[in-house]
């Protein structure tokens, strides 16, 4: 268990790194919705499953789709 | 999104969607989860539709004037009183019709609260939905 807990916040580190490094948006709202179902699991292992509920509903799911709303608006790279 | 594959997965996963959903909303008082994760869950199922369907057949089933509720949301804590007078007991007896806040290791029965919780979940639905709306709609 402790292991798993080690890869899992190694994994959240290199993703919340990644988001801010990609020029692309759309990957990296993809990547940001892997941070979130990463985060659930999480959640889940601290003994809180109403937190991992919610934060799999909203942010995996819900987050996702209102800022891929917003991507097509604007345009997709970042300068 | 014009896709045969798209719309037939998604015909047959949103019933499942729905179905997870109601049970997260009554089974709110006693479980994981709670009535906001159920009614982001049941709002969500209706966002997936405005993406595969298009913004006109979502706004048929979902109309917009379903979001401007708001008193008939709060009116369900006044529905929940009512029904436990209609179940004959008093109204300082709420915690005994199980309709109260209740304290760690209480014995008392939660199914009253799944009214107050249905309300919840459908204003977290219904915002959702039309915010996902709004923001579709500015670009025609």
């Amino acid at each position: 268990m402790e292991i798993l807990n080690i890869i899992l916040i190694l994994f959240l580190i290199v993703c919340a790194l990644a988001v801010e490094r990609t020029k692309d948006l759309l990957s990296a709202i993809i990547i940001f919705a892997s941070y979130s179902l990463v985060m659930a699991i999480l959640w889940l292992m601290l003994m809180a499953p109403d937190i991992a509920l919610t934060e799999a509903a909203i942010g995996a799911g819900v987050t996702t789709i209102l800022l891929i709303a917003t991507v097509s608006r604007i345009r997709r790279v970042e300068k | 999104m014009d896709d045969l594959i798209v719309k037939t997965i998604i015909r047959i996963v949103t019933p499942f969607i729905y179905l997870y959903g109601t049970y997260i909303i009554l089974n709110a008082s006693a479980s994981p989860g709670g009535s906001f994760a159920g009614g982001a869950i049941m709002g969500s199922a209706i966002v997936l539709y405005t993406i595969v369907f298009g913004l006109a057949k979502a706004e048929k089933k979902v109309p917009d004037r379903i979001g401007k509720l708001k008193r008939e949301v709060l009116l369900c804590f006044v529905l929940m009183a009512f029904v436990v007078i209609f179940m004959g007991y008093d109204v300082m007896q709420l915690r005994e019709a199980g309709a109260y806040q209740i304290a760690y290791g209480d014995k008392v029965q939660v199914e009253m609260l799944s009214l107050v919780n249905m309300g919840i979940a459908f204003k977290v639905a219904v915002t959702l939905i039309s915010l996902f709306h709004v923001f579709i709609k500015e670009e025609h």
